[in-house]
């Protein structure tokens, strides 16, 4: 699979501005707009791709930068794009939001990314494992759709995933391929 | 509840996703940052409820259908945020940013103080007089977070209403002052102790004595009348004097943790304990030795002293002095109350102990309530010097409140026969050289009249043409618009006015204008 670089991955000398910013925003939160402005889109999306309209993924994007807003007293430099916080945010609104029964779920699967993940588990391409692979994902635990989501369909880097889902790069590959092997043995029967 | 271990997602395939252009439109920081802004002011509860923004988008549709704009549009997110906030929020500054910004005032909860707030107010602060949302007591510092309305301009800046209902009759306030008073330690917000009320000798530049005093409830979403303050003019020389100045003396009380209980001899009539107990559980006890609990409490039996009992334990009770002594045996227990007595051999050598320690607490006492009233006079000064402005002092207004918020010295101005009404119709001209403005809230002011007038679009504007009046409006963009008085004395009364305000091209510019007319 080809990774290209998401305008999450900033270098590190952007993150030492994105840390100036922050640092000028804890003292004036109208130094926030360029943050949020940066980060609105991948946010947006981000949640788009998890709840069912527009308007629900606008209503917890809002919702979302007003936490970090809030909670920008309490942020820590770590070396991380401040996306990763913002991504962890939205992460827990969501799972927060369906849990008290206000949205539905879903997952936005990019037919791309499920050729891709034919191609990486070493299967020919033909429709059949296309609609096998399809159906197979609906039987996947949370924690393994979350990481086909971003490594699959939002093709994200294993450091990225790594940093949204709080594990270690190394954690999130063996974890994907496990999956793979899973879906594989799936794809088999 | 959903289980979060067992969650069902539906499965969308190839969606159509919005381009950046068409995200980029829903992008409105403003609104978060004057959301944020409000949950900093605690004029907003921390988490907007969810649920507010459905309810809130449908509403925000049904008024612009009702509303009578020729091309009913569709809800943009920044209409739809402020009837959310509109909903949790009964005061809602029109400009967010702009309103009177509070002066904070660093405060030593244990003793107290005197706030001098930059029109010459001063606030006089009980000790002890803070406690935490579950009424626990601060022992530290505080922000006390203060600020003034004086005038027209203030109030609409403030954004906080100025209606009141009385029986269902709508009175307008007229304002002799208004203030606005919260406290915080650190990020968690303080509630006043009402057995501590707060003096505040407000200045005011109305010497009038038909004024109440009114507390903002914001849940009831009226004001409470608290009854009438104390107007003291202001005669040449005369400077006002707080009352509780004179008492803010370093008060003779040690503080809880540190403060032994003063011995008594114990009673030979009444039954006690030795009890084995851990010194650092109960540190008013520490320095003594040989402590007897004597049993308070009528419910203990004389047979309850004959009984060996498995376990003895002591335990703190609500009230200061008083031990709870639990009697175990086999299932049973028994608890009572009892105090700690002396007998006649270790009286006095306990009696020594108290005294020595309680003089050590009382001089350590002193010298850090000096210090500390050293530091904070001179924070207080340099911040009072640097907020102070120019302030037409006509009297002090002296009240108390026993809790914080905000709170008004009003007069309620009676509903007279409406001069004039005026229903303000938009000219939705299609033309590209004059904008189609949106706006929600129309605001009027009259010359001599310490107020604002309010009022919705879909309710009739009502406007003494006899007065001097500044009218205007905020659109949706936050531009301030104003309508011209030309087009207001054309106006006829009873009857729908088309009228189209003016917006104006620089918005401090605007502002000075109705901070000059306010004067």
């Amino acid at each position: 699979m080809n990774e290209s670089l998401t305008p999450y991955h900033y270098s590190k000398e952007r993150i030492r501005l994105e840390e100036d910013l922050i640092r000028e925003a804890k003292k004036d939160s109208s130094k926030f707009d360029i943050l949020y402005k940066n980060y609105y889109e991948q946010i947006f999306l981000f949640i788009l791709k998890r709840v069912e309209t527009e308007d629900i993924a606008d209503d917890i994007t809002s919702q979302v930068f007003l936490k970090a807003l809030s909670n920008l007293s309490k942020y820590k430099e770590i070396g991380l794009p401040f996306g990763s916080w913002l991504y962890r945010i939205a992460r827990n609104e969501i799972y927060d939001l369906y849990l008290k029964n206000k949205i539905e779920m879903v997952v936005s699967v990019e037919s791309k990314g499920v050729w891709d993940m034919i191609a990486e588990i070493g299967e020919e391409k033909n429709e059949e494992d296309f609609t096998k692979l399809h159906a197979a994902l609906g039987i996947l635990t949370d924690d393994e759709m979350e990481l086909i989501e971003l490594r699959f369909f939002e093709k994200r880097l294993f450091k990225e995933v790594a940093e949204i889902l709080m594990i270690t790069e190394n954690n999130a590959k063996v974890k994907t391929y496990r999956i793979l092997d899973k879906l594989k043995l799936m794809l088999r029967k | 509840m959903k289980d979060k271990t067992n969650i069902k997602r539906k499965l969308l395939t190839d969606r159509n996703l919005p381009n950046s252009d068409q995200i980029s439109q829903r992008k409105d920081f403003n609104s978060i940052n004057k959301n944020y802004n409000m949950i900093k002011n605690g004029l907003l509860k921390k988490a907007l409820l969810w649920g507010g923004a459905i309810v809130g988008t449908a509403i925000v549709v049904a008024a612009i259908y009702l509303n009578g704009t020729t091309t009913p549009v569709a809800p943009k997110p920044d209409n739809k945020k402020q009837t959310e906030v509109a909903m949790d929020a009964f005061v809602l500054p029109p400009l967010p940013g702009k309103e009177t910004a509070f002066s904070t005032f660093r405060i030593c909860t244990k003793t107290g103080g005197i706030i001098n707030y930059k029109t010459g107010s001063i606030l006089s602060i009980p000790a002890d007089a803070f406690l935490t949302t579950n009424n626990k007591s601060i022992s530290d510092s505080i922000d006390i977070k203060y600020r003034e309305f004086h005038n027209p301009y203030d109030i609409f800046l403030s954004g906080i209403p100025m209606k009141y209902d009385s029986a269902g009759t709508q009175y307008t306030f007229e304002s002799a002052g208004m203030i606005e008073i919260l406290a915080f330690d650190g990020n968690e917000q303080l509630k006043l102790n009402e057995r501590k009320p707060i003096e505040i000798t407000m200045a005011s530049s109305n010497k009038d004595g038909r004024f109440n005093l009114y507390q903002l409830d914001t849940v009831t979403k009226n004001w409470l009348c608290k009854g009438k303050d104390k107007v003291m003019p202001i005669s040449d020389n005369a400077s006002p004097t707080a009352t509780s100045i004179e008492s803010k003396k370093p008060i003779a009380s040690v503080k809880n943790e540190e403060e032994m209980i003063e011995p008594t001899i114990a009673d030979p009539k009444k039954f006690c304990f030795s009890i084995g107990y851990n010194k650092k559980d109960f540190p008013e006890l520490a320095a003594y030795d040989n402590v007897l609990f004597e049993v308070t409490d009528h419910k203990f039996k004389p047979a309850f002293y004959k009984i060996n009992w498995d376990k003895i334990s002591l335990n703190n009770s609500d009230t200061k002095g008083v031990f709870i002594v639990k009697l175990k045996k086999a299932d049973s227990t028994i608890s009572v109350n009892a105090k700690p007595v002396f007998d006649k051999e270790n009286y006095d050598n306990a009696l020594a102990k108290f005294e020595s320690k309680h003089k050590q607490v009382m001089e350590e006492r002193m010298q850090f309530e000096s210090e500390n009233e050293s530091k904070l006079n001179k924070v207080n000064v340099q911040l009072a010097s640097y907020n102070r402005r120019d302030f037409a002092k006509a009297a002090y207004r002296k009240f108390v409140i026993p809790i914080l918020g905000i709170f008004n010295c009003d007069y309620p101005m009676p509903p007279t026969p409406i001069p004039l009404q005026i229903m303000v119709n938009f000219i939705n001209i299609p033309s590209t050289d004059v904008k189609q403005i949106k706006y929600s809230t129309i605001y009027y002011i009259e010359k001599g009249k310490n107020t604002v007038y309010r009022f919705s679009k879909n309710e009739p504007t009502q406007i003494n043409p006899k007065g001097k009046n500044l009218v205007w409006t905020i659109t949706d963009k936050n531009e301030i618009a104003f309508f011209s008085p030309l087009d207001i004395n054309k106006l006829s009364k009873g009857q729908p006015n088309n009228i189209r305000p003016v917006i104006a091209k620089n918005q401090e510019i605007a502002l000075a204008e109705i901070r000059n007319f306010s004067n």
